[in-house]
């Protein structure tokens, strides 16, 4: 699993393209996966649960996701505009912080997973 | 085999980067591959991409019993397939024109069926049932090799011993060769950290419980959520199936917990030694397969699974032993703490492994035997046809008053060393016996460590001294308690004073007999049966001789520097106490009646010769 640290976050960045479309609080989420998905894109709680873990955001955080499986396309709908920037400010910084928890992990670092919350079903 | 070239480095010898890919990419497809009693195996193959119809590949077939395929996390489902992180390398045996067959074995990860204990009869069966599904399917040339690490690698030695003809070659890594002294009760002291953690881990990824590496790896945890449905599951009805089915199966530490001896009995009748390895020489010979194995001279008790494998089977093979962790992720030469970079690197190993395959299935094959090993600090390959290797003898150092270890016989006639057992003693976290769970070695702040253990250093020597294999200590040794154990480090103290650790044993004090019977397989160190009947507690305060093996090594302890044999009690976090209750005192007893020593395998250097 390290070897792909160093790999990943351009992986990230190639993979996800990002649109924030400010005058409706939405974001919306293009993957371009060079896998196979299988109809296991994604689900609405994989998605807060990412952003969770790797944003730090709060697992009840008021947001609409819509998940198209078939273009694979994410479109999140914040309710105010403080919202929309809180998520835009965490979005923005997602694959550095993705990338930063897994360098911890590999030197030993178990506290950067200390306030991620049981989000094993 | 090709000629041998000047370097006996077996990575550069048989991994030069191959000069052609033959496919790009690879196609991956899961599916249940029904067994003779009907038990539905998980399988995930993967296939080169663009291959033509009328294309036929060998197959590497690897078992797993820490599932075969991850389901993933956001967001790395979109960047990673469900191999990532995964050994072997799918992509550079899939590149190379081999389809990889990668099953989770009955009982584990999505495959159905439950199990009593690891690599029972009927799994083991299991492999012969896979590789004759494989030979028929369209893409198969009829061509199988298997690898394997841990308990893959088990995996991968213990497919001989159904003699399949379509297994051409087998490369079990990191593993056992017998399961009581390599692993479970190395010396017989019960390797209670390792057993329990490998347990609990078990119990939990056959349960699809993710959460417990979140404790134990959580790098992984962060990645993936649990085993991957095989395909057409799409609502895991089936892995909830094989779950429930899971929950009948039994761990190795509520087994054998409380089983000394190696002639102990499970409730059905199985003994530890039907694990291992060496009860089926003769199949596994009968099966004449070509062997790769591998491992590392800090791995647990599995560097002495390879001396034995090299010294009991006649089947052709190649033996590594080199100075990476367990599974060989990480460097572990101690001697050179600061390395980051394991070498051969993953890719280099595997060019390595694949070539080797490549020649059982296409070319000349392994001709006879050759052990390829490491010796840390003078960091050179070498390689032998015969074990131990030419220029190997023995050279005595006994233990000396004013803690010394020097060549000369003791002279003082009431010479003893008493040493009260210090039960917080410990070597850590990340030795030779927690490394099994796939961590980094690191036996640091020796100095530190060995103020609190007896400890006997040799003065400086005047020539470099090449130590390769089993060191052999010889202790006169009574103790005030029935029950005890006693653990001897081997170390290099340089000359400014830094202690490097280079090998350990340990021993059981009620193990100590030596046995007149003929030994389960050929060894070089001292053989004890460690069976109930001959288990004798210690008479307190009398003398009793105490003849142990260090776990092999090959080291070159540099003129200048010392050597130290350290002697400790207990290893609070890694073995089970012993006695339970109390605190005993030991005494070294170093006269001219009991001499106490240690013999070094020396290696004679070439000019010496």
């Amino acid at each position: 699993m390290e070897d792909m640290i160093p790999l990943m976050k351009d992986m990230l960045k190639n993979a996800i393209k990002i649109q924030y479309i400010e005058e409706k609080r939405e974001i919306l989420l293009k993957v371009s996966s060079q896998h196979d998905l299988k109809a296991n894109f994604a689900d609405s709680n994989e998605v807060k649960i990412m952003f969770h873990m790797f944003g730090g955001l709060d697992l009840n955080y008021p947001m609409k996701i819509k998940i198209d499986n078939k273009n694979q396309k994410i479109l999140i709908s914040l309710n105010t505009y403080e919202q929309f920037q809180h998520v835009k400010r965490i979005m923005e910084t997602l694959w550095d912080n993705t990338v930063n928890i897994f360098n911890k992990l590999a030197l030993g670092d178990f506290s950067v997973i200390r306030n991620i919350e049981d989000v094993d079903e | 085999m090709e000629q041998l070239k000047d370097s006996e480095n077996p990575f550069e010898i048989y991994g030069e980067f191959p000069k052609r890919k033959l496919y790009d990419g690879y196609e991956i497809s899961s599916v249940y591959i029904p067994m003779r009693d009907g038990v539905k195996i998980a399988a995930n193959i993967s296939i080169p991409k663009g291959l033509s119809e009328n294309a036929r590949l060998p197959t590497l077939l690897y078992q797993t019993r820490y599932w075969r395929a991850l389901n993933l996390r956001l967001p790395f489902r979109w960047i990673f397939n469900e191999h990532v992180g995964a050994i072997p390398i799918h992509e550079l045996f899939t590149s190379r024109g081999y389809v990889v067959v990668y099953i989770d074995v009955r009982g584990t990860g999505a495959s159905y069926g439950s199990r009593a204990f690891p690599w029972t009869e009927v799994e083991v069966k299991d492999g012969a049932d896979i590789v004759d599904w494989i030979i028929s399917q369209p893409w198969s040339n009829g061509k199988v090799v298997s690898n394997g690490i841990s308990y893959s690698g088990s995996c991968a030695e213990k497919l001989a011993f159904n003699a399949h003809p379509a297994v051409k070659a087998i490369m079990p890594g990191h593993c056992f060769w017998d399961a009581y002294t390599d692993v479970a009760l190395p010396g017989g002291c019960y390797n209670l950290q390792f057993m329990q953690m490998w347990s609990f881990l078990g119990r939990n990824l056959d349960q699809n419980n993710p959460k417990v590496m979140r404790t134990i790896m959580p790098i992984n945890w962060i990645v993936m959520k649990g085993i991957k449905p095989v395909d057409g599951d799409n609502e895991s009805k089936m892995l909830y199936e094989t779950i429930k089915e899971h929950s009948a199966n039994l761990y190795v530490h509520e087994l054998v917990q409380d089983k000394d001896y190696r002639n102990n009995l499970l409730s059905d009748g199985t003994a530890i030694d039907d694990v291992s390895n060496f009860p089926k020489k003769d199949k596994i010979e009968a099966s004449n397969v070509p062997i790769i194995h591998w491992c590392s001279w800090l791995d647990s008790g599995y560097v002495d699974a390879i001396i034995h494998r090299f010294l009991n089977l006649k089947n052709p093979q190649i033996g590594i032993l080199g100075d990476w962790n367990h599974g060989a992720r990480f460097p572990a030469n101690q001697f050179y703490p600061e390395r980051a970079k394991v070498n051969p690197t993953p890719r280099e190993r595997i060019n390595a492994w694949i070539n080797l395959f490549n020649s059982c299935t296409e070319g000349k094959g392994i001709e006879g035997k050759t052990l390829f090993y490491y010796t840390m600090a003078e960091e050179k390959w070498k390689s032998t046809h015969i074990w131990p290797p030419e220029g190997h003898h023995y050279e005595r150092w006994y233990f000396k008053e004013s803690n010394g270890l020097s060549m000369e016989k003791p002279q003082d006639k009431n010479g003893f060393d008493k040493y009260k057992i210090n039960f917080r003693t410990t070597t850590g976290r990340n030795n030779r016996w927690w490394t099994l769970l796939g961590l980094p070695i690191s036996y640091s702040n020796r100095e530190k460590i060995d103020e609190k253990l007896l400890t006997y250093t040799s003065t400086p020597l005047k020539n470099d001294f090449e130590i390769t294999g089993h060191a052999i200590i010889t202790l006169y040794l009574s103790s005030t308690h029935e029950d005890g154990a006693i653990y001897a480090y081997l170390e290099d103290v340089d000359e400014n004073g830094k202690v490097t650790y280079i090998t350990d044993g340990q021993l059981r004090m009620i193990h100590r007999e030596l046995s007149s019977e003929p030994p389960l397989y050929d060894s070089p160190i001292p053989y004890r049966s460690y069976k109930r009947e001959s288990a004798k507690p210690m008479n307190p305060g009398e003398i009793s001789e105490m003849k142990f093996a260090l776990h092999a090594t090959s080291v070159l302890i540099q003129k200048g520097h010392k050597i130290r044999i350290a002697f400790a009690g207990n290893d609070k976090d890694t073995f089970s106490r012993y006695p339970k209750e109390g605190k005993p005192t030991i005494k070294i007893v170093r006269n001219p009646e009991h001499p106490s020593f240690i013999d070094l395998p020396k290696i004679k250097r070439k000019d010496e010769r």
